[in-house]
């Protein structure tokens, strides 16, 4: 409670609320467009934040990451592609309700379970995070260094493609983030003499790179460029609200899967949501025919995912650990406001901790309401050739990028971490893992560093200390778990090999 | 979204070249960090330590991918040039060109051009791509230079709106 009065302070600025209006109704536009997302609407609106106030910004930058979290179910109901990779369950039921003459319910459905479980997601984030960062004011260097370890791992651990490809690309994240000047010895590391590194790259520039201009690359090389689907106009009655009341149990059950696997670095919404549908399945009643059109689906992928924003946050707040991609793009976004996620938020930054559940909370009753009353608009936004789009998404990252600091170098950064990120995904090497990498590098480093100083006996510190062996013992587990997936894979393309 | 890869060679590839940051960390290790004085000694005054780890690492992870990859059955490698891969190849020309030219005759100037070219690059008509080209870029300087007050690059002429 202490927090949120704090917090208060924070966010109740004109500004800041409508930064949250704004940010929730970019979200939705966003994850409304197949291919784009909301870690692409954190990236692009992320040097629009730097110049707003602390409370504003991070009220922008949730709202864009609650809107676009819920923004996919629209395009994934009516066109059966989910604007995002979290929205993929969601048409499982919401394509067949829109094929039935019910886009309009399924829609509304969609929204309202997105805002409700956000809020059950927030309630669990405003109730869990304290007492998390509580528990980590235990933490010195040795279990800072453990919890790196651990976030980045989980990450790894959860990668579609091949573990050894995540791991590969975490570790060359974290190789990344010790260019720059040494925080110990103040010696130039592999500046090679250029004084634009003395400070590292800036993550915005790589962000940007990785994520938005291989973005475009990849829509420049699919085609389709002026392609329009047809859609006829919806719009989504606030009555459609009122469909949720059937569906109470179904939404608090899915809502706080969604918090729990949110939480869990690595998880994130694509797994809570198929969970949650699942769960919600072996549930339903003679009568519910899930897959053809029950409104039970809608309400159970949609109201999980949104409660994983929310999940998703407990970590990244109280431990500095983020979940995924959007999250740790929201973690670096907090350390060039000047803010440093973890326990110390809570003890020193209150005002800040509150002024995010606020905003969080806030985000997700614009959701409510914005995605309601503008379904039109949405459903004419999935109407916008790709032709206006790309070059919209290329000018924003050059000049977003530029804007940060005045500087074209940042600019070459950009477009050099853009081919790399071409070529990482083409390989199919994860991106979440090298951003993850780059912003928790410094934090690992300068821990493990510290706990090798004050420790007599070296690294032995690391299994000394009781909750540091046990993270370190997590961190070996899902190492032996790495391993026997990759032999896995190796074996399955050996197998396939002999059969060919 | 991009397709899966099916290239075994892309994958050999590019696996090893992450050897590259490896190789790289252990020659400024040797050279600018020993010259430094921070290559050795304690965590205090070692700052070689942890990035000469995570390169340790690094070059064994590209090892185990670059064999395993290498193992894989063969693929086909034919590279087929489609219009849309022209495209972006182009595209990344245009980037590169676009960043060169974006200092010496500043975003008033150089913008525009970029965004008719893409646009036309992307299919549209040139009256059409003209209109949205000047209005794409005059939109985004309007937004950058007056509500978030930034100062885009002005170039060898001075150009920059005049409020």
């Amino acid at each position: 409670m202490e927090l949120l009065i704090s917090g208060s302070g924070l966010f109740f600025t004109p500004l800041a609320i409508l930064m949250s209006a704004v940010g929730c109704l970019l979200g939705l536009i966003i994850g409304v467009l197949p291919g784009l997302g909301p870690l692409m609407g954190i990236i692009l609106l992320l040097p629009v934040a730097f110049h707003l106030p602390a409370g504003a910004a991070m009220a922008l930058l949730l709202s864009i990451y609650v809107g676009g979290s819920c923004g996919g179910s629209i395009s994934a109901i009516l066109l059966r592609i989910p604007g995002t990779p979290l929205a993929a369950a969601t048409l499982l039921d919401g394509y067949p309700m829109a094929q039935k003459g019910r886009a309009q319910d399924a829609i509304g459905i969609a929204v309202t379970s997105s805002s409700l479980g956000g809020l059950i997601g927030g309630v669990v984030l405003i109730f869990f995070s304290p007492f998390l960062a509580e528990f980590a004011l235990n933490f010195a260097p040795p279990e800072i260094f453990g919890m790196t370890l651990l976030g980045l791992i989980s990450i790894v651990v959860v990668s579609q493609e091949s573990p050894v490809k995540g791991f590969i690309a975490g570790v060359f994240g974290l190789l990344i983030a010790t260019i720059g000047t040494d925080d110990f010895t103040n010696a130039y590391r592999f500046t090679f003499g250029a004084f634009n590194l003395y400070n590292g790259f800036h993550i915005v520039a790589m962000v940007v790179g990785l994520f938005a201009i291989s973005e475009v690359i990849f829509q420049v090389q699919s085609g389709g460029y002026l392609a329009k689907p047809i859609i006829g106009k919806i719009k989504a009655p606030f009555s459609s609200i009122k469909l949720i009341s059937g569906h109470l149990p179904n939404l608090f059950r899915s809502a706080a899967l969604g918090s729990f696997f949110g939480a869990l670095p690595g998880a994130g919404g694509v797994i809570s949501s198929f969970t949650s549908y699942a769960v919600a399945k072996t549930r339903a009643k003679p009568h519910e025919n899930y897959g053809e059109g029950e409104e039970g689906g809608v309400v159970a992928t949609e109201a999980a995912n949104n409660a994983c924003c929310g999940g998703a946050l407990i970590p990244t707040l109280s431990l500095g650990i983020p979940g995924d991609g959007s999250t740790a793009v929201l973690m670096g976004a907090l350390f060039l406001l000047g803010f440093y996620p973890g326990p110390e938020l809570f003890e020193h930054h209150k005002d800040v901790a509150g002024g995010i559940f606020i905003a969080f909370m806030a985000a997700n009753v614009f959701l409510l309401i914005l995605g309601i009353t503008l379904t039109p608009l949405f459903v004419s936004v999935l109407k916008f050739p790709k032709a206006y789009l790309i070059p919209s998404v290329l000018l924003l990252s050059i000049i977003g990028t530029f804007a940060i600091q005045s500087s074209v170098f940042d600019l070459w950064v950009m477009f050099a971490f853009g081919i790399i990120g071409y070529y990482l995904r083409r390989g199919g090497y994860p991106l979440a893992p090298v951003i993850i990498g780059a912003i928790l590098g410094p934090i690992c480093e300068s821990n493990f560093r510290r706990s090798l100083l004050i420790s007599d006996n070296g690294l032995q510190i690391f299994i000394e200390r009781p909750i540091s062996a046990v993270i370190l013992g997590i961190v070996s587990i899902l190492l032996i778990m790495i391993m026997v997936k990759s032999f896995r894979i190796f074996q399955k393309g050996r197998e396939r090999e002999n059969t060919i | 979204m991009e397709k899966k890869s099916k290239s075994k060679r892309l994958d050999v590839l590019l696996a090893l070249l992450f050897l590259i940051p490896v190789a790289l960390v252990f020659q400024q290790s040797a050279t600018s960090l020993s010259e430094q004085g921070a290559a050795s000694g304690d965590a205090m005054t070692n700052a070689a330590m942890f990035p000469k780890m995570l390169a340790v690492l690094l070059g064994v992870l590209a090892i185990i991918q670059a064999t395993s990859a290498f193992m894989r059955p063969k693929t086909d490698e034919s590279i087929i040039f489609t219009t849309e891969l022209r495209k972006s190849l182009l595209l990344v020309a245009i980037l590169a060109a676009y960043l060169l030219i974006l200092p010496v005759l500043g975003y008033h100037i150089v913008t525009p051009m970029l965004c008719l070219i893409v646009l036309l690059l992307l299919g549209l008509r040139p009256l059409v791509a003209l209109i949205v080209g000047l209005g794409m870029s005059l939109a985004v300087a309007l937004f950058f230079e007056t509500a978030l007050h930034v100062i885009l690059p002005v170039g060898i002429f001075g150009i920059a709106l005049p409020f």
